[in-house]
């Protein structure tokens, strides 16, 4: 083929250019670490980085996040932790003073004692985190969980806040609650259960000494809805020996429990120490509703 | 003897000839568009050398091909050269909105895992003027590309234009000096006329042919004639209707009569590459851009709306939304009319990238006047999107409402407010262009770091004496429209906007708390303990208040979304388990809306494809890198079309070269033939002289 002067000349300088191209790229390559300079350069795989990017910077915050977590639950733990202390000593004196041992100033001592571990668990109850929230206090963080009136009537410690939990995201679908509010930790406990006379003597001397047979009772017939359906009436039996009960709202009989004259009788549990003579006219029972415990410090 | 002379005469003028055409060649050695020529000489019957040719040596299918190639040359080389500067400014990680929209959402975790922190929300709207500017720089970026790429379309125009001019004048000139002098071919000016078709070739893509008297007549691929036979020729102009950024090329006859419309997606060249680039990428890319950013901006406003923010109110708006004015086509009977769009309230699930060209197809006069309108879905380059089955996306709505502040939704995520009345015609038609600048158009519009609504609004409380187990899992807000007075929009919530969420739109009291009357049948109950609806059977304990709209005598049945809110619970409640219902006041340590804003970043909360609408929804960062992607993709198959195009250009010049160019070592040993030639003419002479004077001598 014939070839011109200038053909020769151009094609050495075009190859020249073209090497000189690609050694700019791997020198860039080489400097920046990085094999897609450009998304044209590998456009799928630009599209991956990205997007493994941005998921490698959601696990950072995550990661911080866990951090903010942990930090938030290792700190309600400790507090609760301490109630947990604050209690056990509470009950070890209520236990020490139960000796016969003690004199009165000795239970003084304890009394005060109790009365200082009672105002430490308040204060617990408050506890209030890095930012000055309430933590147990739910969403309503700016104001103390508990606060004590003492001209309260019934409870004297009245929770102000409310149940919410806020909650933090641990990964793409998993979020973990933060926390708990006071209501689930301090109020929302179930108290024993318990009963009451609401007729037919004056004297009213009923308490539970089977609780585990009263609770029975207790969950089967508790009726919330239309608390008449909660009383039970008794009429002494002459003939059997029998108290029979029945149920003051719904007027359907409710099992009996065995009497003799002058003598406490019990009735699932209820153990009525009132000592009835045949011919009285009929017991009151009324099972009460439940009551949280964490108000009825006192 | 005479003869002699006359040969020795003709012989020197003809080798005199050769050494001109040789020393010619060597000269032009290194000038551009020069063709070697060779000049021929026919021996005379009556002895000696006859008339000389001169003329130029190429391969004319070389040529044809040659100036084919340039065409796919200069059109991949400015694709590929435009192409590359958008590639390399979105490489750059420090312009990546997706790492800008990264930060974005992990200042808004930081901020839900301490609500009430106050620094930790202001880094929230700092991140947010950040994305925000990122959006902006990007779209400044291209707008700018498009400005310099319409002034380039102006200035090649121009250049095309004066070549054509200039292909014409040197028809006429080589017409001329091929009928004057027939036996020398006008080198000089024929290589000008190639050259100048050469670089006409570069620019767009022609179909050059012989005139056969020496000129060259050119049209378009397309066949529209640019140089025509008769010396007169077409010029292009440049118009946009109705955008007139986005410009347009039309061909001018000379008399001016009239303008012939060009497809500018067959002009090939460099100015073919200019509108492909524009309609291929810029245009698109800017339109997917802005897709992002209001689909972004709306979900974000459209969740801060559902919360409640630090002071107790109900969330507002985190950016301000762009609104858009149409643009009017140059055959509208008033130009001054227009039409105006929003993107409609949570309307980033429907929003496309598309135009949207709205056609007035009635008139009917009245207060308000009312209008039928036909909405079409436009590509930037004014096609029309596709759906699935192929066909063209449109919408048509009857008795639209005409009048300022009325705003009627239309598909693809916007509503449209026709201000001017009954004054429209029918057939005018209106172009809206939602997401073209909308990424620069997007605005942080939330000054108080306190107004970022990361609390939910609704507050759902057990009672402390329930006695089951079943507590609240979830609770959702859907709408929080405030509207307290009569007459009551349909959209209104239990909300009120001052603080409480017991808002009864005008039906009665609002539910206030839920009571259960078994495990799985509860009564809705208003604040003073009134029966609203008794639900019974219900199947499961989600979305209670769901299960209250669809029983027998719920009041509020003339509002689709009322309450606004819904809770679903777990566990088993037993009977007389109260619920109290009621707005979260104080709760200013909640974080339920916060969560909500933060799932935005992984919600597939966008359109993917115009053509399918809302079934194919994506996030915003799949969509930022299907932009990237789509654009690294295209830069990848232009530069393997520009390496093509260059090694098919090499190879043609290559050919035509070899034919056409010169070569020194050749014309070296041709000059020295043809001086040897020049001294054994010269020598002919010297023996006619000696035999002359041998003659003369004999007689003297």
């Amino acid at each position: 083929m014939r070839i011109s002067t200038n053909q020769l000349f151009d094609r050495s300088i075009q190859h020249i250019l073209d090497n000189q191209g690609d050694l700019s790229d791997i020198q860039r390559q080489l400097a920046t670490g990085k094999k897609i300079l450009r998304p044209s350069d590998d456009p799928v795989g630009a599209a991956q980085v990205m997007r493994l990017t941005e998921e490698l910077e959601r696990i950072d915050q995550y990661k911080t996040n866990n951090t903010l977590l942990k930090n938030s639950l290792t700190q309600e733990e400790a507090i609760l932790q301490s109630v947990t202390d604050s209690v056990l000593r509470a009950r070890q004196l209520a236990v020490q003073a139960g000796s016969g041992i003690n004199d009165d100033q000795d239970r003084q001592a304890l009394g005060v004692e109790i009365g200082q571990i009672r105002d430490q668990v308040f204060d617990l109850m408050n506890a209030r985190n890095a930012d000055g929230e309430y933590i147990f206090a739910g969403n309503q963080s700016d104001s103390p969980a508990f606060i004590f009136d003492p001209n309260a009537v019934g409870n004297h410690y009245i929770f102000q806040g409310d149940t919410g939990q806020n909650k933090m995201q641990l990964s793409n679908t998993v979020t973990v609650a933060s926390g708990d509010s006071g209501f689930g930790v301090f109020e929302n406990v179930l108290a024993r259960l318990d009963a009451d006379i609401t007729g037919g003597t004056a004297a009213s001397s009923l308490r539970i000494t089977q609780q585990g047979a009263f609770d029975t009772f207790h969950q089967n017939n508790y009726d919330a809805v239309a608390p008449a359906n909660n009383v039970y009436t008794g009429t002494i039996n002459g003939v059997t020996n029998q108290i029979d009960f029945i149920n003051a709202g719904t007027l359907l009989p409710a099992g009996s429990a065995s009497f003799v004259s002058g003598e406490p009788f019990t009735f699932n549990g209820m153990d009525d120490r009132d000592r009835y003579s045949r011919g009285h006219g009929g017991v009151y029972l009324a099972a009460t509703r439940k009551e949280k415990s964490g108000t009825n410090i006192r | 003897m005479i003869d002699l002379f006359s040969i020795a005469s003709s012989g020197l003028r003809a080798q005199q000839q050769l050494l001109n055409t040789t020393s010619n060649n060597i000269s032009n050695v290194n000038t551009p568009g020069f063709v070697r020529e060779r000049t021929t000489h026919v021996a005379q019957s009556s002895g000696g050398v006859g008339q000389a040719t001169t003329q130029r040596i190429f391969d004319q299918f070389a040529q044809d091909q040659l100036r084919r190639d340039t065409s796919v040359l200069g059109f991949s080389e400015i694709y590929h050269d435009k192409i590359s500067q958008i590639d390399n400014i979105f490489a750059n990680e420090a312009n990546s909105i997706s790492a800008a929209m990264s930060r974005f959402f992990s200042s808004m975790q930081t901020a839900s895992d301490e609500p009430t922190n106050i620094a930790a929300r202001q880094q929230v709207l700092g991140q947010a003027e950040s994305m925000v500017g990122q959006f902006s720089t990007m779209e400044n970026f291209l707008a700018n590309k498009q400005d310099e790429l319409n002034l380039q379309l102006e200035s090649t125009g121009n250049r095309v234009n004066e070549l054509i001019q200039s292909i014409s004048e040197l028809n006429a000139k080589v017409k001329v000096a091929q009928i004057t002098n027939p036996n020398a071919e006008p080198g000089a000016l024929k290589n000008q006329l190639d050259e100048s078709v050469l670089e006409l070739a570069e620019l767009i893509a022609i179909e050059p042919r012989n005139g056969g008297d020496g000129s060259i007549l050119i049209n378009t691929t397309s066949g529209q004639s640019l140089v025509m036979g008769d010396g007169t020729f077409n010029l292009f102009e440049l118009g946009g209707d109705p955008d007139i950024e986005r410009k347009e090329f039309s061909l001018a006859t000379p008399n001016g009569a009239i303008n012939i419309p060009i497809a500018e997606g067959d002009l090939g060249g460099q100015i073919g590459a200019l509108f492909s680039f524009r309609d291929d990428v810029l245009e698109t890319s800017r339109r997917e851009l802005g897709q992002i950013a209001l689909a972004l901006g709306e979900a974000l406003n459209n969740q801060n709306g559902k919360g409640m923010d630090l002071d107790g109110q109900l969330g507002g708006d985190i950016f301000s939304m762009p609104t858009f004015q149409s643009l009017s086509y140059a055959n509208n009977a008033n130009p001054a009319l227009l039409v105006n769009a929003q993107v409609v309230e949570g309307g980033n699930t429907s929003l496309t990238s598309a135009d949207y060209q709205i056609t007035i197809t009635n008139v009917v006069a009245g207060a308000p006047a009312t209008l039928d309108i036909g909405v079409a879905f436009l590509n930037p380059d004014g096609s029309a999107v596709l759906d699935p089955t192929g066909t063209p996306v449109t919408q048509t709505l009857a008795g639209v409402p005409a009048q300022a502040g009325t705003f009627t939704s239309i598909n693809g995520g916007l509503e449209l407010e026709f201000p001017n009345g009954g004054a429209y015609a029918v057939n005018d038609q209106f172009l809206i262009q939602p997401t073209k600048t909308a990424a620069a158009d997007l605005n942080v519009a939330m000054t108080r770091p306190e107004d970022l609504a990361l609390a939910s609004p609704i507050r759902i409380e057990p009672d402390l004496n329930n006695l089951g187990d079943a507590s609240i899992t979830a609770s959702t807000v859907t709408n929080t429209t405030v509207d307290t007075a009569a007459p009551f929009d349909p959209s209104a919530s239990a909300f009120d906007g001052a603080g409480g969420a017991l808002n009864g739109v005008g039906v009665g009291n609002a539910p206030a708390r839920i009571v259960f009357t078994g495990a799985n049948s509860f009564e809705v109950q208003d604040n003073g303990g009134v029966l609203i609806v008794a639900v019974a059977g219900a199947p499961n304990l989600e979305n209670l208040m769901a299960q209250a709209q669809g029983t027998g005598g719920w009041p509020f049945g003339a509002f689709p979304d009322y309450p606004g809110y819904d809770f679903s619970m777990q566990g088993i409640p037993e009977a007389g388990d109260t619920f109290e219902i009621g707005y979260n006041t104080n709760g200013t340590d909640d974080n339920r809306n916060g969560l909500e804003l933060n799932d935005l970043q992984n919600a597939d909360t966008m359109v993917r494809d115009n053509g399918v609408g809302s079934s194919n929804l994506i996030s915003f960062q799949e969509a930022y890198s299907t932009v990237v992607s789509d654009i690294g993709e295209k830069a990848a198959t232009a530069d393997i079309a520009k390496t093509a195009a260059q090694a098919i250009e090499q190879q043609s010049r290559d050919t035509f070269e070899s034919s056409a160019g010169v070569n020194l070592d050749e014309e070296a040993s041709n000059l020295i033939r043809f001086q040897q030639a020049y001294s054994a003419s010269a020598r002919v002479l010297t023996t006619a002289q000696s035999l002359f004077e041998t003659i003369l001598s004999s007689v003297r």
